[in-house]
């Protein structure tokens, strides 16, 4: 059924299809699973190839575990992954092919490279783990990719110390470039690194997506950054999709009581220099052992209803490929 | 201005370091004032001198590091003449206090918050009886408007959410009285949502109890929704100060607007951005003159040579550029 129709629209290179992922709760002294986690609950979204989906959420609401069990992981308790039309299925974790495919790019590139390796050997190590080079051609494809981000390859026997916050997190992305991937997941990629450096950093990732014909998934908290690269947003909240549409619109729109909420709460600029009042959203994002019956969002949400304490609303179309899970998704905001 | 408003005033003052490779200067402030009840944002990226500013501020310096001259008045009294002894004693805390990035860190975590909250206030206030300590904890709880201040205070950190662990932090270091808070990236491991709701607290404070507030930051947006004035740092030196409104609107110095330009803004999508060269310099080889000179479009002679001094651009937009000087 999937795979032959397809194709002929556009082409998708990643289909998420009501993935769950549940981690066990164990207590006691024989390990019972006495609960679980419901990190992410069912979220099905497309992504073309070519095209960023922005996922938003406070922390908790399961876009690191999502990004993760799309990653490979964690294996999905329930749904299917695609990737380029490949169900990734059970054993993705051991497969080496897929795994090409999907490279990630941490928020913290202090963290993230190993400060006892030289640069060289940082990327050269997935070349060498997936057999993709040998012996001279090793160093050459590393040169080849760290000039691709913009470092000098002269720079390739040096370590991650001697370089500045923007240049390490290149060698970041050089490293994940490095067996010609897909999808990069890019984890908070710029929130580690200051204002002026970052804006080299979104320059690169928009050339490298073109002349690589890649598709992002991009998580960050600054939406600034969001709405700067993504075609595709994605507002989850605890573990559920809330709405999901093409960037513009769900940033002028936002019909779901979440989003205007996290929208108001950040700080903006705009053109003629004026900044927005910013508006806090009261109370904390619920357990996700135990989510709140009904609308996981009702008991912050300014316009609960009874229905909303009752039944948890379907994700649903309100214009074409703009979807809301909100009972009152029409009332318009004020 | 009313003379009698001004809280903490800094004049000429610098600041240096001695490392293994050499004396670098860390700070080189003309002049920086902050009102009571007023917050002050200063905005710069990371190596701009700002945490060693609020350092420096509460006489908490490494030991290599000393003011070489100038003065940090705090309520009129010279700070930076009092030995570190009589600065602890008198003014940290009790006058002056400080939050941090983490709030985890800042706690500790084998304490309830009541034993913390409670030990601030009794080494501050003494002859209070067990019940008044308690009282006055769930008082100040009150005040940073955590719902259900008993049951907060039976809790231990680790049991708090990131929001309430920096309100509960807010709230012990106004227990003694301070009325002067510096806040370092305070907010910046808190998510949007509730970095919002401290804003909102700090703006609160400043107005209800007249506390003055100095916000480090290196979000600009940030600052720009609680400050009324924003300073602008760049290698140690303050290369912009004025109102927000002013700075966003009409940015004088060209970092400021290369920072400002630096923020992906809506009408920037799908466009490449423009991006500054160079970087921060190195605080032990310091360019001479103007610190922005090797990055800045405008640089002529003059800025090579000579350390530009902040100036009035307008009554109350001071920015430190010779090229802008000499075009006035």
């Amino acid at each position: 059924m999937r795979g032959d129709n397809m194709e002929k629209k556009d082409d998708i290179v990643l289909k998420v299809d009501h993935l769950k992922k549940y981690f066990p709760v164990k207590n006691g002294l024989l390990g019972k699973n006495v609960d679980y986690v419901h990190a992410v609950d069912d979220v099905s979204f497309e992504m073309i190839r070519g095209t960023v989906v922005g996922l938003v959420g406070e922390s908790g609401c399961g876009k690191s575990t999502l990004a993760q069990t799309v990653m490979g992981i964690y294996k999905p308790t329930e749904g299917f992954i695609e990737i380029s039309g490949i169900d990734t299925g059970k054993s993705f974790s051991k497969n080496k092919e897929m795994k090409k495919l999907i490279q990630i790019v941490f928020q913290d590139p202090f963290w993230s490279l190993n400060p006892r390796m030289m640069v060289k050997d940082i990327i050269a190590e997935p070349i060498n783990v997936h057999r993709l080079a040998k012996g001279d051609a090793v160093n050459e494809r590393v040169g080849e990719l760290l000039e691709m981000v913009g470092i000098d390859k002269q720079r390739m026997y040096s370590y991650p110390h001697e370089f500045s916050g923007g240049e390490r997190q290149r060698v970041a992305i050089a490293r994940s470039l490095a067996m010609n991937p897909q999808i990069l997941l890019l984890d908070e990629p710029t929130s580690s690194i200051d204002t002026i450096s970052q804006v080299e950093i979104l320059n690169l990732l928009v050339d490298i997506k073109k002349r690589f014909n890649l598709s992002y998934i991009l998580i960050s908290h600054d939406l600034s950054v969001i709405y700067y690269l993504s075609n595709q947003i994605v507002v989850m909240y605890l573990g559920e999709v809330v709405e999901i549409g093409n960037t513009e619109d769900v940033f002028n729109k936002r019909y779901h009581p979440y989003t205007q909420a996290l929208m108001r709460a950040i700080p903006v600029i705009a053109a003629d220099g004026t900044v927005e009042r910013i508006d806090a959203l009261e109370g904390n994002v619920p357990s996700a052992i135990n989510p709140p019956k009904g609308c996981r969002f009702h008991d912050r949400c300014e316009f609960c209803q009874e229905r909303c304490r009752t039944e948890n609303p379907a994700l649903r179309e309100i214009e074409p490929g703009h979807k809301v899970a909100c009972h009152f998704a029409h009332l318009p905001e004020n | 201005m009313d003379h009698g408003n001004i809280v903490l005033e800094i004049k000429d003052l610098v600041v240096r370091a001695k490392t293994i490779k050499g004396e670098s200067e860390l700070l080189r402030i003309d002049h920086l004032v902050v009102n009571r009840g007023e917050i002050l944002g200063i905005v710069g990226e990371s190596g701009s001198g700002k945490s060693i500013l609020a350092l420096t501020i509460l006489g908490l310096l490494p030991s290599n590091v000393r003011i070489v001259s100038g003065q940090v008045l705090f309520n009129g009294v010279d700070l930076a003449k009092k030995s570190r002894k009589q600065l602890t004693g008198e003014y940290l805390g009790k006058q002056m206090t400080m939050i941090f990035q983490d709030p985890m860190a800042s706690l500790n975590p084998v304490f309830t918050v009541k034993q913390q909250l409670e030990g601030v206030i009794k080494a501050n206030s003494h002859g209070l009886s067990r019940n008044e300590v308690t009282q006055k904890a769930i008082g100040m709880l009150n005040l940073v408007k955590l719902s259900d201040p008993e049951m907060t205070l039976r809790k231990y950190p680790h049991e708090l959410s990131g929001g309430m662990r920096q309100r509960v932090l807010i709230a012990m270091a106004l227990s003694a009285g301070a009325n002067f808070l510096i806040s370092d990236e305070a907010t910046r491991s808190l998510d949007v949502t509730i970095q919002a709701g401290i804003l909102k607290l700090m703006e609160e404070l400043a107005s209800s109890l007249g506390l003055s507030v100095m916000f480090i930051t290196s979000n600009i947006a940030l600052a720009a929704t609680v400050c009324y004035n924003l300073g602008i740092l760049y290698s140690g030196e303050v290369v912009e100060i004025g109102p927000v409104k002013e700075i966003l609107r009409n940015p004088k110095h060209s970092y400021t607007r290369a920072f400002l330009s630096c923020l992906p803004t809506p009408q920037k999508k799908g466009k490449v951005m423009e991006a500054v060269p160079g970087r921060m310099p190195d605080p032990l080889d310091k360019p001479k003159g103007c610190k922005f000179h090797p990055r800045c479009a405008m640089c002529q002679e003059i800025c090579m040579r000579d350390i530009p001094h902040l100036h009035g651009v307008s009554e109350d937009h001071r920015i430190a550029c010779h090229v802008v000087a000499a075009g006035e």
